[in-house]
């Protein structure tokens, strides 16, 4: 069952808090070093959780397994790092017939390509005929300078850390309401593929949540994930579709953490607020301010070294006053990662959102539960504008 | 022109924003002069509010899409830090110009973190944080901190 017990060097193991369910609903999931180019570079995948997902030309049988997909719930839309795709899949065009291309931002980086349509499947669910975005598609090698100009390039597999992204956050589109008009440097309308301009894109042509655009099971996701104690060097877990659909994904006890139209709640943590606080798997560590805590040297820029483990607290506060405080521990990110064998994941890896030359004082208003909040728990992630048992999404609940 | 001053902190006379609003350099916007703020606010078709603290001015610039850019201005006029804030990035090759490329090799280089960006250089600090739909950072120049400045003023 969890064969990968025992698997990682310097003490650690995985402990198993539920058996792993089973039906239609259910995907096999990982946290491991990531697609070979990036586990055999300098710098292998920490506390990235990946999964495969069937594409397929729409309509037909003509479809391809991509691995090593990671899986977001910081973000909407699946996209698909463009080498790694065999298919010839159909461009997406808005109501002029112009295609359309996405400049999508993350905090680290900004990738660039088309949008495409596609059937995704994963597991026994099917979205058909959904655009996906297909980053550095060989056909739109101009990059608007606007785009360039958002943040550094991550347009391949070693630059992106995975061979694509599965969004399956708390929202309907990737953008929103922010992308409806121009001037934002994301999404863009195409004449020829070399010529994009900044174009405002109504709601319904945004990359889309493929959880969605399932027929059942489309009101939110669970991530499912064993306690990782110390370091491993992979993890197997479960993402469940649907929230209270079937009978393996009811909410049970946990409890429910509303979020804004932002994807925000507060966490509190030493006696401070801070009101930008988010879950997401897709960041790779717990990033929060703490200017007593020890930063680490150049091989861990902006992570945490306390000379021994630390163990903390802090309250999670949803939107709508529920609370829940959440014990953790930070270890040494050099000691973590520094063990001469491979760590694909690391229950205790944290680093700094406040400004790393903070002396007094802090800059952030950010808790940023990663991955590692993730492991040995059930988190919801419930979809705006869809029911649920514990009411309409946008929510987590744990 | 769409001037709204506003703010907690203090004001600058609508006359000193009229004035540098003729202002139109080339130019932006980290490490630059004052001026560069207004090339700014028109670049990001935004609208620009002003407060002035004890030794510096902070420029307030939002964006159509609601991201609000800070511009930190210093006595002696120079752009000593910028923060951003809001639903998407802003445009980094007009707030950080002439360090862009150096934020650029920064963010490239090999790093542990995942959605998450510290760059720590001599003449350049990064910071940027958030998600999809909620970004935030700040970038600054060490050298160019006013005396007494502390870090943890740029909000």
């Amino acid at each position: 069952m969890l064969s990968v017990a025992g698997c990682g060097g310097g003490g650690s193991s995985v402990g198993n808090t539920t058996p792993p369910p089973t039906g239609s609903n259910v995907q096999a999931i990982t946290v491991d070093s990531g697609p070979t180019v990036v586990a055999n570079s300098s710098n292998p995948a920490i506390n990235t959780l990946y999964t495969t997902v069937k594409i397929c030309v729409p309509g037909t049988s003509t479809c391809q397994d991509i691995d090593h997909i990671q899986i977001d719930t910081g973000s909407s839309g699946l996209r698909i790092i463009s080498t790694v795709l065999t298919l010839s899949l159909p461009l997406q065009k808005d109501s002029n017939g112009n295609t359309v291309a996405e400049c999508v931002h993350f905090v680290d980086g900004s990738s660039w390509g088309p949008l495409r349509l596609a059937d995704i499947k994963i597991a026994d669910e099917v979205a058909s005929n959904q655009q996906v975005q297909i980053i550095g598609d060989s056909a739109y090698q101009t990059i608007p300078n606007d785009c360039i100009g958002t943040a550094t390039a991550e347009n391949t597999v070693t630059a992106f850390g995975a061979n694509g992204i599965l969004g399956v956050g708390p929202f309907l589109q990737d953008c929103g309401s922010s992308c409806v008009t121009a001037g934002g440097a994301v999404y863009y309308t195409c004449t020829s593929s070399t010529a994009c301009t900044d174009s405002g894109m109504p709601l319904t042509r945004q990359l889309t949540n493929p959880v969605t655009a399932f027929a059942t099971d489309n009101n939110g996701v669970i991530i499912q994930l064993p306690t990782v104690n110390g370091t491993t060097s992979s993890v197997s877990g479960s993402l469940i579709f649907g929230i209270g659909t079937q009978g393996n994904n009811g909410l049970g006890n946990a409890k429910v953490f509303t979020v804004d139209d932002s994807g925000s709640l507060s966490t509190t943590y030493n006696n401070t607020s801070l009101s930008h606080s988010f879950i997401d798997s897709g960041s790779n560590a717990y990033f929060f301010p703490d200017s007593t805590i020890k930063q680490c040297g150049s091989k861990a820029k902006g992570f945490f070294c306390p000379s021994a483990t630390l163990n903390l607290s802090a309250t999670i506060v949803g939107r709508s006053g529920t609370s829940a405080a959440v014990s953790f521990s930070v270890t040494s990110a050099e000691s973590l990662l520094g063990t001469g064998t491979v760590v694909a994941a690391a229950s205790n890896l944290a680093g700094s959102s406040a400004d790393i030359n903070t002396s007094n004082g802090t800059l952030s208003q950010t808790f940023d539960w990663g991955l590692p909040f993730y492991f040995g728990r059930n988190v919801y992630t419930a979809i705006e504008t869809k029911n649920t048992s514990a009411g309409m999404g946008p929510y987590f609940a744990f | 022109m769409n001037i709204k001053a506003i703010g907690v902190l203090g004001w600058l006379a609508a006359g000193v924003l009229a004035s540098q609003a003729v202002c139109l350099p080339a130019r932006a916007t980290l490490g630059e002069d004052v001026a560069t703020v207004e090339n700014d606010r028109v670049q990001m078709k935004a609208q620009l509010r002003t407060t002035t603290v004890a030794g510096y001015t902070v420029h307030e610039i939002e964006t159509p899409a609601n991201t609000v850019v800070r511009e930190y201005v210093s006595a002696s006029g120079k752009v000593f830090a910028v923060s951003w804030s809001g639903p998407l990035l802003p445009d980094f090759r007009q707030t950080l110009g002439r360090y862009f490329d150096e934020y650029n090799s920064g963010a490239s280089a090999p790093r542990v973190g995942r959605r998450h960006l510290s760059i720590e250089r001599t003449d350049l600090v990064v910071n940027s944080y958030g998600h999809m739909r909620a970004f935030y950072g700040n970038a600054y120049v060490p050298s160019l901190l006013p005396p007494n400045f502390s870090v943890s003023d740029i909000q």
